[in-house]
């Protein structure tokens, strides 16, 4: 797994142990645990144990985002199955002025291109709770299409809430990624 | 149409809003309209009436009407 990547103005690094409690903080703030799986508080200790689990462990890949010569959020490959070509992504950004614009959309065109074009998959799949209106049009926009069938997940959700199924297909993502993609001059 | 009201419709159309939201205050994290799918489809639309190509920097940047109309400026559009 390649520990460095740049695209679209953003690189992804892969995490180190001296981005933890970085990565900690943004992870247990409000505005980001609200819209996870597993709305647990994280010590340093869960978070050094769940660290320490991904050494060795190919079918995960956390990687910090970097924007502008900053840190800004995190995102990840989790169920990395490489004879299905299949993985569940994740990210989250944490500077609020990043959130809601164009840059949501580099940190999700690097991640997708890595695990279509890096890796060599085929197919991403995830989840979003049905309250979380702009996650769902955000991956309509990426390419997504909502399925019925359950796909393994990487945690269970302790949140009595809804979680609507999304698949992303290359071929679907290049189209969706193409006319939002002519944006991004750097 | 006068490049005010461009803007304004450029908003409303994009946003999904009535006309009496778009004001100077309006900033994209006061309402949940404006997330980061309807500020690319208000990018679109305002790169299509106006007929400029935003700096990515200034993408980033528009971050409320009254900016919008400060971005514009830069490109010579007088809101």
């Amino acid at each position: 797994m390649s520990t460095y990547f740049q695209r679209y103005g953003v690189t992804i690094k892969t995490l180190t142990e001296s981005d933890l409690e970085m990565v900690r903080n943004w992870r247990n703030s409000p505005e980001i645990a609200q819209h996870m799986l597993d709305q647990s508080y994280i010590t340093a200790d869960m978070q050094r144990k769940w660290f320490n689990g991904l050494v060795n462990d190919n079918s995960r890949a956390y990687w910090v985002a970097w924007f502008k010569g900053e840190p800004i959020g995190v995102v990840s490959l989790v169920n990395i199955n490489r004879s299905e070509g299949t993985a569940e992504p994740g990210m989250y950004i944490y500077p609020q002025q990043y959130r809601n614009n164009i840059v949501p959309f580099c940190v999700a065109f690097i991640l997708n291109d890595y695990a279509f074009d890096e890796l060599g998959l085929s197919l991403l799949y995830g989840k979003i709770f049905t309250d979380n209106e702009a996650s769902v049009r955000f991956h309509e926009k990426c390419g997504y299409v909502q399925v019925n069938e359950r796909k393994p997940s990487h945690e269970m959700t302790n949140v009595p809430k809804q979680l609507l199924h999304y698949e992303l297909k290359e071929a679907n993502y290049k189209s969706a990624r193409d006319p939002i993609a002519r944006f991004i001059r750097y | 149409m006068m490049a005010a009201e461009k803007l304004k419709q450029a908003f409303v159309k994009s946003l999904a809003v009535p006309e009496s939201v778009i004001t100077d205050s309006l900033e994209y994290n006061s309402i949940k309209e404006w997330d980061s799918t309807a500020h690319m489809i208000l990018i679109a639309e305002l790169e299509d009436v106006f007929d400029v190509m935003l700096d990515t920097d200034d993408i980033i940047d528009m971050s409320s009407y009254a900016k919008a109309k400060e971005i514009l400026r830069k490109y010579d559009i007088d809101c």
